[in-house]
């Protein structure tokens, strides 16, 4: 019978989905999908995930303040 | 080993009732060939999708699924083995659901609907309880 990792798996596939999300092209947008990064964030345990969230946050927080939404950014210091 | 895999995502602006028909009539056709059974939930913003079936047939479906261009963001809330299957004879069942009158449509509770919502969000934390409210969707 085969043995599946389900942890190993479900961690491997997150951080994949993690590397591929795509923030958008207005502050609308971006908000959302920085609130799907900072419950993943809040939620894991795990320190590679944490990461991979903390490095996306801050890619999500500099697109904000390009986009003037500095105000809204601030929720999403980590 | 028969398993189960939640995730949710975002529904883009290019993906029109007319394509969510085609998304059921798609997974009623392929999901029978790869003995894969699931609901999917959709508002105006969102997908939430319940797989079950062969680890690796849910996989290799989820892997395709991220691909797909009418939705983005696709994060996996929860995947693991189970017992037995809690949709067996659905293909695909599919409900749309509206983000903000969730109450109306199942018997949540204020607090069931606060956590419905929070999985919406990508809140993974006590993933059993995903398809425990995904279920009330189809009672």
């Amino acid at each position: 019978m085969e043995r599946i990792n389900y942890s190993f798996e479900e961690k491997k596939n997150k951080l994949k989905d993690i590397k591929n999300i795509d923030f958008g092209d207005n502050v609308n947008e971006i908000i959302s999908t920085m609130e799907i990064l900072l419950n993943f964030f809040k939620i894991n345990d795990d320190p590679e995930i944490i990461g991979a969230c903390k490095l996306r946050l801050k890619e999500g927080v500099l697109l904000l303040k390009d986009f003037g939404a500095s105000d809204k950014a601030r929720q999403f210091y980590v | 080993m028969l398993s189960q895999l939640v995730y949710v995502s975002v529904r883009k602006s290019n993906c029109t009732e007319g394509e969510i028909q085609k998304i059921l009539e798609s997974c009623k056709k392929n999901n029978g060939e790869l003995d894969i059974t699931g609901v999917l939930l959709y508002s105006n913003t969102h997908f939430v999708q319940y797989l079950e079936g062969q680890y690796k047939m849910i996989i290799g479906l989820y892997d395709k699924i991220k691909e797909d261009n009418r939705h983005k963001n696709v994060v996996m809330i929860t995947s693991g083995p189970i017992k037995d299957r809690s949709f067996p004879s659905w293909q695909m069942g599919a409900k749309k659901f509206q983000e903000d009158s969730i109450q109306y449509q199942t018997d949540m509770s204020v607090a069931e609907k606060q956590e419905f919502k929070s999985i919406l969000a990508g809140n993974s934390e006590g993933n059993n309880k995903a398809v425990e409210l995904m279920k009330k969707f189809f009672k």
